[in-house]
């Protein structure tokens, strides 16, 4: 089991070192991380340019690829205020988002998360705000990005249809709970089959309990966070 | 404005209007289609006629003006016209049987009788589901000569001789079993339009073709396999952005109905058309003469000079609007823009308008987040970031290219949260 891993994730280094050159692979503490600098040329739909390095740490744990890697930054440039979780790695987004992003793919989690991440600070530094903006943080920010996923504003909807995926069952022919009056299968049933791919059904309910939480406490009006704000 | 954001926002209308068009793969797919058929249509036997069909693409697709139709909102799939002239003297038949006739042949290939559409006003339509999912219809137009008689008038009304001996009679279906003849000249149409273009395309031939080729090499196999008709003028490219910025436009609009017809904004755009080598003074030439004109909604308002030189739109003393065939005089385009109130040319003036904001005016905005947001409401969001990509680099991303740091466009980002 070990050896798949290493092995994995070897192959994958290596796809992942010819873009990114200046990354290493080392073994620290019993532990796999790839670690060095990341020099980067990144634009927003084409659009606002920015060149950047960053010096970073990737965790890659034990059982990856079924869990992503996790991500800190070396310099302390970005401050543990802005998106960093108790454990000082970055938070690339939602748990779910970073799955459906990492798709089991080192090249992935760097170009599709953690170089968007260091571009969203570098703006924030250049610019005083953020360029896509942000969650906020702990279980209101889960609703949040759910009902961003989903494309509803209700957050009911996004208890009815977590609870589809919390409980697994999935019955095509009865209708969406987001009260567009057409069957699942016809309106969001092909979204949440995919979604089945990223998330087990525990990990949904324990996703459902959090929206619930905010949802009852009447805590899931947008609370604007530090960042989002002009300076 | 720097000359720096003028040409990268030249790149990203070039790029658009490429979006925008049919891809050279897509074009080749067209021609191998309309092609077979245009072989099974002329390998078939019809009453008294002896020698050759003439078979030949006729609007858009003829002059490279191709845009993918959108249909409640979304994509469709592309139209292709395809004239079919039967050497037959037009006395000698009837606009029954000859429309009649191009449908029996369509049917007797099993193949082709599945495609078939139910029967048009002047066309038999084919409906070709492709494996990508873009499909086309393909308009089959019967047709005979013009008559004598009809060509010696047009000479007459100062049109060439050798454009107005390609005028056709094609069959219209009043209702059900009865025909009756319209005169049509797309031949000769195709041919005004090229003679206008025809000095910017000799000057961008080459260019084009190479890059083409370099693009394309699993479709052609050497330059000289690249068509003509996949060479673009700023021109046409002008006329693809204005047709799909008018489709987009009215979209929903209550004037959805009185929207400017292609035929119009073609003909208005290449008569205005003053050889500019570049998409943007090409489009600010082409609005901001058409907007002089909205004066024309004032009755009795009269043009001198430059303007009145150049026939575009004309009224007449009594509030009729005329916008004449280039080939073909008697027939006038704007024939019902008088109607509830001058309502399509209302229409057309404020579409005119929108196009001045949207396309022109933009630029002042001197801001590339603004321009690119416009265009994206305008033309969409995926249209326009694939027209923009790459497009508005900045000096510092080119030193990094060079020094072999990645870059990556960021599309779709995940937004930062924590617990």
């Amino acid at each position: 089991m070990e050896y798949n891993l290493s092995d994995n994730i070897e192959v994958q280094s290596l796809e992942l070192f010819k873009v990114h050159k200046s990354l290493q692979l080392i073994e620290e503490d019993g532990s796999i991380c790839i670690k060095g600098s990341l020099p980067f040329s990144a634009t927003l739909y084409g659009t606002c340019p920015i060149v950047d390095c960053y010096n970073i740490k990737i965790h890659i744990p034990t059982d990856y690829p079924n869990k992503p890697p996790t991500t800190t930054e070396c310099d302390g440039r970005i401050p543990r205020t802005f998106h960093t979780n108790p454990d000082g790695t970055l938070c690339l987004g939602s748990p779910l988002e970073v799955r459906m992003k990492f798709k089991g793919s080192l090249l992935n989690y760097v170009q599709k998360l953690i170089i968007p991440f260091l571009y969203s600070f570098s703006f924030y530094e250049k610019y005083g705000k953020l360029p896509y903006g942000e969650l906020s943080h702990g279980s209101l920010g889960i609703v949040e990005s759910y009902k961003e996923l989903f494309g509803v504003s209700d957050s009911k909807i996004v208890l009815g249809l977590l609870n589809i995926l919390a409980r697994g069952k999935y019955r095509g022919h009865h209708d969406c709970p987001c009260g567009s009056k057409k069957r699942l299968r016809n309106c969001h049933g092909s979204q949440l089959l995919d979604l089945m791919n990223y998330q087990s059904k525990d990990e949904f309910m324990f996703d459902l309990n959090q929206c619930f939480s905010v949802i009852r406490k009447g805590r899931d009006r947008s609370v604007s966070n530090q960042y989002s704000r002009k300076s | 404005m720097t000359v720096e954001l003028r040409q990268n926002y030249n790149k990203v209308l070039e790029n658009l209007a490429a979006e925008l068009d049919i891809s050279p793969s897509k074009y080749q797919q067209a021609v191998q289609r309309y092609t077979s058929v245009g072989n099974w249509i002329a390998d078939g036997e019809y009453d008294g006629v002896q020698g050759e069909l003439h078979i030949y693409t006729q609007g858009s697709f003829r002059l490279g003006t191709v845009v993918r139709p959108l249909k409640e909102g979304a994509e469709s799939d592309y139209d292709i016209d395809l004239v079919c002239e039967l050497p037959l003297k037009k006395s000698s038949t009837t606009p029954a049987s000859l429309k009649k006739s191009i449908g029996e042949r369509i049917k007797e290939n099993a193949m082709y009788q599945k495609m078939l559409d139910k029967e048009k006003k002047r066309c038999w339509t084919l409906n070709y589901a492709e494996q990508d999912g873009i499909g086309f219809h393909l308009d089959i137009l019967p047709s005979v000569p013009e008559s004598v008689d009809l060509i010696a008038d047009l000479i007459g009304h100062g049109i060439p001789g050798d454009i107005a001996k390609k005028s056709i009679s094609i069959t219209n279906r009043e209702r059900e079993n009865v025909y009756s003849w319209s005169s049509s000249n797309p031949n000769g149409y195709a041919e005004w339009f090229e003679t206008i273009k025809r000095p910017v395309f000799e000057k961008m031939k080459i260019v084009q073709k190479q890059y083409i080729f370099e693009n394309n090499k699993a479709i052609f196999n050497q330059i000289d396999e690249v068509p003509d008709q996949l060479v673009k003028t700023p021109l046409q490219r002008a006329i693809q952005i204005l047709k799909r910025h008018r489709d987009v436009r009215f979209a929903g609009h209550e004037w959805e109905e009185d929207k400017p017809i292609s035929m119009i904004i073609t003909t208005l755009s290449a008569r205005a058309y003053q050889h500019e080598m570049d998409l943007y003074s090409t489009i600010k030439n082409i609005v901001e003469k058409l907007s002089t004109l909205e004066q024309l909604l004032n009755p009795g308002i009269k043009f001198s000079g430059d303007i009145s030189m150049l026939q575009l739109i004309n009224r007449n003393k009594d509030g009729y609007w005329i916008i004449p065939n280039p080939v073909n005089p008697a027939e006038n385009f704007a024939d019902r823009w008088h109607e509830n109130g001058n309502r399509k040319a209302k229409a057309f003036f404020q579409w005119i308008t929108w196009v001045k904001e949207d396309l022109v005016d933009i630029l002042q905005l001197s801001d590339v987040g603004k321009i690119t947001k416009t265009l994206e409401q305008r033309f969409g969001d995926r249209i326009v970031s694939k027209a923009t990509q790459g497009v508005w680099l900045s000096m510092s991303e080119i030193a990094a290219a060079n020094a072999g740091i990645p870059h990556i466009d960021i599309d779709n980002p995940s937004k930062p949260w924590s617990y």
